[in-house]
Protein backbone atom coordinates (compact mmCIF):
# COMPACT_ATOMS: atom_id res chain seq x y z
CA UNK A 1 0.00 0.00 0.00
CA UNK A 2 2.87 2.30 0.87
CA UNK A 3 4.54 1.48 -2.41
CA UNK A 4 1.35 2.11 -4.31
CA UNK A 5 0.78 5.46 -2.64
CA UNK A 6 4.36 6.47 -3.26
CA UNK A 7 4.15 5.44 -6.88
CA UNK A 8 1.06 7.53 -7.33
CA UNK A 9 2.74 10.48 -5.68
CA UNK A 10 5.83 10.09 -7.81
CA UNK A 11 3.71 10.04 -10.93
CA UNK A 12 3.99 13.76 -11.34
CA UNK A 13 2.70 13.54 -14.85
CA UNK A 14 -0.49 11.59 -14.92
CA UNK A 15 -2.11 12.55 -18.20
CA UNK A 16 -3.08 9.52 -20.27
CA UNK A 17 -2.30 9.29 -23.95
CA UNK A 18 -5.55 9.70 -25.71
CA UNK A 19 -7.53 7.55 -28.05
CA UNK A 20 -6.10 5.78 -31.07
CA UNK A 21 -4.58 8.05 -33.67
CA UNK A 22 -5.95 8.47 -37.17
CA UNK A 23 -4.58 5.96 -39.63
CA UNK A 24 -2.78 7.23 -42.72
CA UNK A 25 -4.60 7.13 -46.05
CA UNK A 26 -1.99 5.02 -47.79
CA UNK A 27 -1.33 1.78 -45.93
CA UNK A 28 2.11 1.56 -47.50
CA UNK A 29 3.18 4.67 -45.61
CA UNK A 30 3.96 3.35 -42.18
CA UNK A 31 3.55 5.73 -39.30
CA UNK A 32 7.18 5.80 -38.24
CA UNK A 33 6.26 7.89 -35.30
CA UNK A 34 3.07 8.74 -33.50
CA UNK A 35 1.91 12.31 -32.97
CA UNK A 36 3.35 14.27 -30.03
CA UNK A 37 2.24 13.07 -26.63
CA UNK A 38 -0.98 14.62 -25.33
CA UNK A 39 -0.67 17.89 -23.47
CA UNK A 40 0.30 17.62 -19.83
CA UNK A 41 -0.32 21.23 -18.98
CA UNK A 42 -2.72 20.43 -16.16
CA UNK A 43 -0.27 18.02 -14.59
CA UNK A 44 2.49 20.60 -14.73
CA UNK A 45 0.28 23.28 -13.27
CA UNK A 46 -0.54 20.95 -10.41
CA UNK A 47 3.11 20.24 -9.95
CA UNK A 48 4.59 23.69 -10.40
CA UNK A 49 1.83 26.11 -9.65
CA UNK A 50 0.82 28.51 -12.40
CA UNK A 51 2.78 31.37 -10.88
CA UNK A 52 5.99 29.44 -11.38
CA UNK A 53 5.68 30.03 -15.10
CA UNK A 54 6.72 33.67 -15.07
CA UNK A 55 9.46 34.25 -17.65
CA UNK A 56 12.75 35.62 -16.43
CA UNK A 57 15.18 37.81 -18.30
CA UNK A 58 18.66 36.39 -18.83
CA UNK A 59 19.37 34.24 -15.79
CA UNK A 60 22.81 34.58 -14.24
CA UNK A 61 24.64 31.28 -14.21
CA UNK A 62 27.24 32.60 -11.78
CA UNK A 63 25.85 34.10 -8.59
CA UNK A 64 28.45 36.38 -7.08
CA UNK A 65 26.13 38.15 -4.67
CA UNK A 66 22.47 38.45 -3.73
CA UNK A 67 20.29 38.07 -6.83
CA UNK A 68 17.93 40.76 -5.65
CA UNK A 69 17.96 43.36 -2.88
CA UNK A 70 15.37 42.06 -0.44
CA UNK A 71 15.35 41.09 3.19
CA UNK A 72 15.37 37.30 2.92
CA UNK A 73 12.81 35.47 4.98
CA UNK A 74 13.98 32.08 6.27
CA UNK A 75 10.43 31.05 7.17
CA UNK A 76 9.34 31.71 3.60
CA UNK A 77 12.39 29.74 2.44
CA UNK A 78 11.41 26.83 4.68
CA UNK A 79 7.98 26.72 3.07
CA UNK A 80 9.52 26.81 -0.43
CA UNK A 81 11.86 23.93 0.47
CA UNK A 82 8.96 21.78 1.65
CA UNK A 83 6.55 22.80 -1.12
CA UNK A 84 6.28 20.09 -3.78
CA UNK A 85 5.14 22.70 -6.28
CA UNK A 86 8.20 24.86 -5.64
CA UNK A 87 11.59 23.73 -4.36
CA UNK A 88 10.49 20.14 -3.81
CA UNK A 89 13.88 19.73 -2.12
CA UNK A 90 12.72 16.77 -0.02
CA UNK A 91 12.26 14.70 -3.18
CA UNK A 92 16.05 14.24 -3.12
CA UNK A 93 17.29 15.49 0.27
CA UNK A 94 16.46 14.62 3.87
CA UNK A 95 16.12 17.43 6.43
CA UNK A 96 15.54 16.32 10.04
CA UNK A 97 14.07 19.65 10.99
CA UNK A 98 11.27 19.00 8.43
CA UNK A 99 10.59 15.45 9.62
CA UNK A 100 6.87 16.22 9.83
CA UNK A 101 6.88 16.18 6.01
CA UNK A 102 6.62 12.62 4.63
CA UNK A 103 8.96 10.86 2.18
CA UNK A 104 12.37 12.47 2.20
CA UNK A 105 14.53 11.11 -0.62
CA UNK A 106 18.19 10.14 -0.45
CA UNK A 107 19.12 10.98 -4.03
CA UNK A 108 21.32 13.79 -2.71
CA UNK A 109 22.99 14.27 0.69
CA UNK A 110 21.09 15.23 3.83
CA UNK A 111 20.86 18.98 4.23
CA UNK A 112 21.24 18.81 8.00
CA UNK A 113 24.05 21.18 8.91
CA UNK A 114 24.22 22.63 5.39
CA UNK A 115 24.54 26.14 6.83
CA UNK A 116 27.58 25.03 8.82
CA UNK A 117 29.29 23.33 5.88
CA UNK A 118 28.73 25.99 3.23
CA UNK A 119 28.88 29.77 3.18
CA UNK A 120 25.91 31.84 2.09
CA UNK A 121 27.48 32.52 -1.31
CA UNK A 122 28.25 28.82 -1.80
CA UNK A 123 24.66 27.91 -0.91
CA UNK A 124 23.39 30.50 -3.40
CA UNK A 125 25.63 29.17 -6.16
CA UNK A 126 24.50 25.59 -5.47
CA UNK A 127 20.90 26.68 -5.90
CA UNK A 128 21.36 28.97 -8.90
CA UNK A 129 23.53 26.60 -10.94
CA UNK A 130 25.51 23.82 -9.22
CA UNK A 131 27.51 23.10 -12.37
CA UNK A 132 29.65 26.17 -11.60
CA UNK A 133 30.90 24.41 -8.45
CA UNK A 134 30.68 20.80 -9.66
CA UNK A 135 30.35 20.23 -13.41
CA UNK A 136 28.79 16.77 -13.10
CA UNK A 137 26.43 17.63 -10.22
CA UNK A 138 23.04 15.97 -10.66
CA UNK A 139 21.21 18.74 -8.83
CA UNK A 140 19.04 20.89 -11.10
CA UNK A 141 19.90 24.56 -11.55
CA UNK A 142 17.11 26.45 -9.82
CA UNK A 143 17.77 29.80 -11.44
CA UNK A 144 19.21 29.09 -14.86
CA UNK A 145 17.37 29.42 -18.14
CA UNK A 146 20.19 29.35 -20.69
CA UNK A 147 21.74 26.26 -22.20
CA UNK A 148 18.73 24.07 -21.48
CA UNK A 149 18.26 21.29 -24.04
CA UNK A 150 14.66 20.60 -25.07
CA UNK A 151 12.88 22.57 -22.33
CA UNK A 152 9.38 21.20 -21.88
CA UNK A 153 6.82 22.73 -24.19
CA UNK A 154 3.50 21.95 -25.76
CA UNK A 155 2.22 23.19 -29.11
CA UNK A 156 -0.46 25.34 -27.54
CA UNK A 157 0.32 24.89 -23.89
CA UNK A 158 3.07 25.71 -21.49
CA UNK A 159 6.59 26.49 -22.64
CA UNK A 160 9.43 26.32 -20.12
CA UNK A 161 12.01 27.83 -22.48
CA UNK A 162 13.65 30.83 -20.80
CA UNK A 163 12.06 30.08 -17.42
CA UNK A 164 13.61 29.11 -14.13
CA UNK A 165 12.54 26.78 -11.35
CA UNK A 166 12.64 29.50 -8.69
CA UNK A 167 12.58 33.29 -8.93
CA UNK A 168 15.44 35.47 -7.66
CA UNK A 169 13.45 36.36 -4.54
CA UNK A 170 12.65 32.72 -3.87
CA UNK A 171 16.32 31.77 -4.18
CA UNK A 172 17.23 34.36 -1.51
CA UNK A 173 14.56 33.06 0.86
CA UNK A 174 15.76 29.45 0.44
CA UNK A 175 19.39 30.50 0.95
CA UNK A 176 18.38 32.18 4.22
CA UNK A 177 16.63 29.02 5.39
CA UNK A 178 19.51 26.69 4.44
CA UNK A 179 22.08 29.02 6.05
CA UNK A 180 20.22 28.51 9.33
CA UNK A 181 20.60 24.71 9.22
CA UNK A 182 23.59 24.44 11.52
CA UNK B 1 1.73 -4.39 21.90
CA UNK B 2 0.04 -3.05 18.85
CA UNK B 3 3.13 -0.99 18.09
CA UNK B 4 5.37 -4.01 18.34
CA UNK B 5 3.14 -6.05 16.00
CA UNK B 6 3.21 -3.21 13.48
CA UNK B 7 6.95 -2.90 13.88
CA UNK B 8 7.42 -6.64 13.47
CA UNK B 9 5.26 -6.63 10.35
CA UNK B 10 7.23 -3.73 8.90
CA UNK B 11 10.41 -5.62 9.73
CA UNK B 12 9.23 -8.72 7.88
CA UNK B 13 8.21 -6.64 4.86
CA UNK B 14 11.59 -4.91 4.80
CA UNK B 15 13.41 -8.20 5.19
CA UNK B 16 11.45 -9.72 2.30
CA UNK B 17 12.15 -6.69 0.12
CA UNK B 18 15.83 -6.85 0.94
CA UNK B 19 15.90 -10.57 0.29
CA UNK B 20 14.26 -10.13 -3.11
CA UNK B 21 16.85 -7.55 -4.10
CA UNK B 22 19.60 -9.76 -2.79
CA UNK B 23 18.31 -12.90 -4.49
CA UNK B 24 17.37 -11.13 -7.72
CA UNK B 25 19.15 -12.18 -10.84
CA UNK B 26 22.45 -10.27 -10.93
CA UNK B 27 24.20 -10.42 -14.23
CA UNK B 28 27.74 -9.41 -14.85
CA UNK B 29 27.83 -7.27 -18.02
CA UNK B 30 29.69 -8.93 -20.87
CA UNK B 31 30.65 -5.77 -22.76
CA UNK B 32 33.89 -4.08 -21.66
CA UNK B 33 32.38 -0.60 -22.12
CA UNK B 34 29.18 -1.37 -20.17
CA UNK B 35 28.37 1.36 -17.62
CA UNK B 36 26.97 -0.88 -14.87
CA UNK B 37 28.86 -3.15 -12.45
CA UNK B 38 25.88 -5.50 -12.30
CA UNK B 39 22.61 -5.73 -14.26
CA UNK B 40 19.39 -6.02 -12.22
CA UNK B 41 15.81 -5.96 -13.54
CA UNK B 42 13.40 -3.24 -12.43
CA UNK B 43 11.42 -6.08 -10.85
CA UNK B 44 13.92 -6.24 -8.01
CA UNK B 45 13.48 -2.54 -7.20
CA UNK B 46 9.73 -2.92 -6.62
CA UNK B 47 8.01 -3.64 -3.33
CA UNK B 48 6.63 -7.08 -2.50
CA UNK B 49 3.10 -5.96 -3.38
CA UNK B 50 3.95 -5.07 -6.97
CA UNK B 51 6.13 -8.13 -7.48
CA UNK B 52 3.27 -10.33 -6.33
CA UNK B 53 0.93 -8.52 -8.72
CA UNK B 54 3.24 -9.22 -11.66
CA UNK B 55 3.86 -12.84 -10.72
CA UNK B 56 0.20 -13.89 -10.48
CA UNK B 57 -1.31 -14.19 -13.98
CA UNK B 58 -4.79 -14.05 -12.46
CA UNK B 59 -4.05 -10.69 -10.85
CA UNK B 60 -1.54 -9.16 -13.27
CA UNK B 61 -3.43 -6.14 -14.65
CA UNK B 62 -1.45 -6.32 -17.89
CA UNK B 63 -3.04 -9.66 -18.63
CA UNK B 64 -6.25 -8.31 -20.18
CA UNK B 65 -4.45 -6.43 -22.94
CA UNK B 66 -2.15 -9.41 -23.43
CA UNK B 67 -5.21 -11.64 -24.00
CA UNK B 68 -6.51 -9.09 -26.46
CA UNK B 69 -3.18 -9.28 -28.29
CA UNK B 70 -3.49 -13.06 -28.42
CA UNK B 71 -6.89 -12.65 -30.10
CA UNK B 72 -5.49 -10.18 -32.64
CA UNK B 73 -2.68 -12.61 -33.36
CA UNK B 74 -5.18 -15.29 -34.36
CA UNK B 75 -7.79 -13.09 -36.06
CA UNK B 76 -7.70 -12.85 -39.89
CA UNK B 77 -7.27 -9.24 -40.98
CA UNK B 78 -6.62 -7.00 -44.00
CA UNK B 79 -7.20 -7.55 -47.70
CA UNK B 80 -5.30 -10.84 -47.51
CA UNK B 81 -7.67 -12.03 -44.73
CA UNK B 82 -4.69 -13.57 -43.00
CA UNK B 83 -3.89 -13.85 -39.31
CA UNK B 84 -0.43 -13.57 -37.79
CA UNK B 85 -0.92 -17.18 -36.72
CA UNK B 86 -1.27 -18.33 -40.34
CA UNK B 87 2.43 -17.68 -40.88
CA UNK B 88 3.59 -17.95 -37.27
CA UNK B 89 1.96 -21.23 -36.25
CA UNK B 90 2.54 -23.32 -33.16
CA UNK B 91 2.57 -22.67 -29.46
CA UNK B 92 5.39 -20.08 -29.28
CA UNK B 93 6.16 -19.40 -32.92
CA UNK B 94 8.05 -16.19 -32.21
CA UNK B 95 10.04 -17.55 -29.28
CA UNK B 96 13.16 -15.42 -28.87
CA UNK B 97 12.31 -12.91 -31.60
CA UNK B 98 11.36 -9.99 -29.36
CA UNK B 99 14.60 -10.44 -27.39
CA UNK B 100 16.53 -9.48 -30.55
CA UNK B 101 14.64 -6.19 -31.17
CA UNK B 102 15.22 -3.35 -32.04
CA UNK B 103 16.97 -4.66 -35.13
CA UNK B 104 18.27 -3.33 -38.44
CA UNK B 105 15.82 -3.84 -41.31
CA UNK B 106 17.67 -4.10 -44.59
CA UNK B 107 14.64 -3.30 -46.74
CA UNK B 108 14.01 -0.03 -44.87
CA UNK B 109 17.68 0.71 -44.29
CA UNK B 110 17.22 1.59 -40.64
CA UNK B 111 16.76 0.15 -37.16
CA UNK B 112 13.15 -0.61 -36.22
CA UNK B 113 11.43 -1.68 -33.03
CA UNK B 114 9.05 -4.57 -32.51
CA UNK B 115 6.01 -2.32 -32.89
CA UNK B 116 7.08 -1.24 -36.35
CA UNK B 117 7.99 -4.83 -37.24
CA UNK B 118 4.42 -5.87 -36.38
CA UNK B 119 3.04 -3.01 -38.47
CA UNK B 120 5.28 -4.07 -41.38
CA UNK B 121 3.71 -7.51 -41.26
CA UNK B 122 0.30 -5.89 -41.34
CA UNK B 123 1.02 -3.78 -44.42
CA UNK B 124 3.21 -6.26 -46.29
CA UNK B 125 1.53 -9.56 -45.60
CA UNK B 126 -1.99 -8.85 -44.38
CA UNK B 127 -2.80 -5.87 -46.56
CA UNK B 128 -4.00 -4.10 -43.45
CA UNK B 129 -3.34 -0.58 -42.26
CA UNK B 130 -0.76 -0.10 -39.53
CA UNK B 131 -1.91 0.24 -35.96
CA UNK B 132 -1.31 3.53 -34.21
CA UNK B 133 1.20 3.84 -31.40
CA UNK B 134 -0.31 3.25 -27.94
CA UNK B 135 -3.47 1.82 -29.47
CA UNK B 136 -4.71 -1.22 -27.52
CA UNK B 137 -4.26 -3.31 -30.69
CA UNK B 138 -0.57 -2.50 -31.06
CA UNK B 139 0.15 -2.60 -27.31
CA UNK B 140 -1.69 -5.90 -26.90
CA UNK B 141 -0.07 -7.60 -29.87
CA UNK B 142 3.39 -6.32 -28.91
CA UNK B 143 2.79 -7.60 -25.40
CA UNK B 144 1.73 -11.00 -26.75
CA UNK B 145 4.71 -11.29 -29.09
CA UNK B 146 7.13 -10.23 -26.37
CA UNK B 147 5.59 -12.76 -23.99
CA UNK B 148 6.59 -15.51 -26.40
CA UNK B 149 10.19 -14.60 -25.51
CA UNK B 150 9.52 -14.58 -21.77
CA UNK B 151 12.57 -15.88 -19.96
CA UNK B 152 14.78 -15.41 -23.01
CA UNK B 153 17.87 -13.27 -22.62
CA UNK B 154 17.88 -9.91 -24.37
CA UNK B 155 20.57 -9.79 -27.05
CA UNK B 156 20.56 -7.20 -29.82
CA UNK B 157 22.95 -6.67 -32.70
CA UNK B 158 24.51 -3.20 -32.50
CA UNK B 159 27.24 -3.81 -35.05
CA UNK B 160 27.47 -3.09 -38.77
CA UNK B 161 24.55 -1.06 -40.13
CA UNK B 162 23.00 -0.78 -36.64
CA UNK B 163 26.11 0.86 -35.18
CA UNK B 164 25.24 4.50 -35.98
CA UNK B 165 21.80 4.13 -34.35
CA UNK B 166 23.40 2.53 -31.31
CA UNK B 167 25.92 5.34 -30.93
CA UNK B 168 23.15 7.93 -31.31
CA UNK B 169 21.19 6.16 -28.56
CA UNK B 170 24.22 6.05 -26.30
CA UNK B 171 24.78 9.79 -26.84
CA UNK B 172 21.15 10.65 -26.09
CA UNK B 173 21.33 8.56 -22.91
CA UNK B 174 24.23 10.70 -21.67
CA UNK B 175 22.73 14.08 -22.62
CA UNK B 176 21.46 16.35 -19.85
CA UNK B 177 17.93 17.29 -20.87
CA UNK B 178 15.23 19.64 -19.74
CA UNK B 179 14.91 22.33 -17.12
CA UNK B 180 16.26 19.91 -14.48
CA UNK B 181 19.32 19.19 -16.68
CA UNK B 182 19.39 15.48 -15.91
CA UNK B 183 20.66 12.74 -18.19
CA UNK B 184 19.39 9.16 -18.14
CA UNK B 185 22.85 8.11 -16.92
CA UNK B 186 22.82 10.40 -13.90
CA UNK B 187 19.83 8.54 -12.44
CA UNK B 188 19.98 5.05 -13.90
CA UNK B 189 23.76 4.44 -14.05
CA UNK B 190 25.03 6.57 -11.20
CA UNK B 191 22.22 6.63 -8.63
CA UNK B 192 20.04 3.55 -8.99
CA UNK B 193 18.84 2.24 -5.64
CA UNK B 194 18.53 5.76 -4.24
CA UNK B 195 15.11 7.12 -3.35
CA UNK B 196 13.22 9.96 -4.99
CA UNK B 197 10.61 10.54 -2.30
CA UNK B 198 9.71 6.90 -1.54
CA UNK B 199 10.39 5.39 -4.96
CA UNK B 200 13.63 3.52 -5.58
CA UNK B 201 15.28 4.48 -8.84
CA UNK B 202 15.83 1.38 -10.97
CA UNK B 203 18.51 0.80 -13.57
CA UNK B 204 16.01 1.72 -16.27
CA UNK B 205 15.90 -1.57 -18.16
CA UNK B 206 13.39 -2.17 -20.98
CA UNK B 207 12.75 -5.87 -20.34
CA UNK B 208 9.25 -5.51 -18.85
CA UNK B 209 7.64 -3.30 -21.52
CA UNK B 210 4.92 -2.93 -22.65
CA UNK B 211 4.12 -2.86 -18.96
CA UNK B 212 1.21 -2.08 -16.68
CA UNK B 213 2.30 1.00 -14.80
CA UNK B 214 0.59 1.93 -11.56
CA UNK B 215 0.94 5.65 -12.29
CA UNK B 216 -0.80 5.14 -15.65
CA UNK B 217 -3.46 2.79 -14.39
CA UNK B 218 -2.92 1.04 -17.68
CA UNK B 219 -0.49 -0.59 -20.07
CA UNK B 220 1.95 1.57 -22.03
CA UNK B 221 4.94 1.21 -24.30
CA UNK B 222 8.59 1.71 -23.46
CA UNK B 223 8.43 4.92 -25.49
CA UNK B 224 5.64 6.24 -23.31
CA UNK B 225 7.80 5.47 -20.28
CA UNK B 226 10.69 7.38 -21.87
CA UNK B 227 8.35 10.30 -22.56
CA UNK B 228 7.35 10.38 -18.89
CA UNK B 229 11.01 10.35 -17.82
CA UNK B 230 11.64 13.26 -20.19
CA UNK B 231 8.64 15.18 -18.86
CA UNK B 232 9.75 14.55 -15.26
CA UNK B 233 13.03 16.32 -15.94
CA UNK B 234 10.90 18.93 -17.71
CA UNK B 235 12.20 18.16 -21.16
CA UNK B 236 9.99 18.04 -24.23
CA UNK B 237 9.36 14.34 -24.95
CA UNK B 238 10.00 12.86 -28.38
CA UNK B 239 7.01 11.27 -30.14
CA UNK B 240 6.40 7.54 -29.75
CA UNK B 241 8.21 5.59 -32.44
CA UNK B 242 10.50 8.52 -33.21
CA UNK B 243 14.02 7.90 -34.39
CA UNK B 244 15.38 9.28 -31.11
CA UNK B 245 13.43 6.76 -29.01
CA UNK B 246 14.28 3.85 -31.33
CA UNK B 247 17.96 4.73 -30.96
CA UNK B 248 17.55 4.99 -27.19
CA UNK B 249 15.66 1.69 -27.12
CA UNK B 250 18.51 0.00 -29.01
CA UNK B 251 21.04 1.35 -26.53
CA UNK B 252 18.88 0.24 -23.57
CA UNK B 253 18.53 -3.25 -25.05
CA UNK B 254 22.32 -3.50 -25.44
CA UNK B 255 22.70 -2.25 -21.87
CA UNK B 256 20.24 -4.92 -20.66
CA UNK B 257 21.95 -7.71 -22.58
CA UNK B 258 21.41 -11.02 -20.83
CA UNK B 259 18.43 -9.81 -18.81
CA UNK B 260 15.32 -11.94 -19.26
CA UNK B 261 12.20 -10.66 -21.01
CA UNK B 262 9.38 -10.10 -18.46
CA UNK B 263 6.24 -9.25 -20.35
CA UNK B 264 3.58 -8.32 -19.35
CA UNK B 265 5.33 -6.76 -16.39
CA UNK B 266 4.07 -4.45 -13.63
CA UNK B 267 6.04 -1.33 -12.85
CA UNK B 268 5.53 1.48 -10.32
Amino acid sequence: MLGLTAALMIAWVTAMPGEAHAEPAAPALLPRAGPPWPAKTEGFKRHMGAEALIPTEGSPVRADGPLVAITPDAARGRALVADRLKGNCLACHAISELSAEPFHGDFGPSLDGAGGRLTVSQLRQWLVDPSVLKPDAAMPPYHRSSGIIRPYREPEGIDLAGQTLLSAEEIEHVVAYLAGLK
Amino acid sequence: MRMSITAAFAGVVLALAGQALASAERLAPQQPDHPLPVIVSGYAFMGVDLRALQDDPFQNPGQALFERGAQHFRAPDGRAVKACANCHAGERPLDGVAARFPAYDASLGRVIGLEERINLCRTRHQGASPWAWESPELLGTTSFVRHQSQGRAIGVDVTGPAAPAFEAGRALYATRLGQLRLSCAQCHDERYGKALRAERISQGHPNGFPAYRIGWRGVGSLHRRMADCNAMVRAEPFPAGSEAYIHLELYLAWRAQGLKVESPAVRP
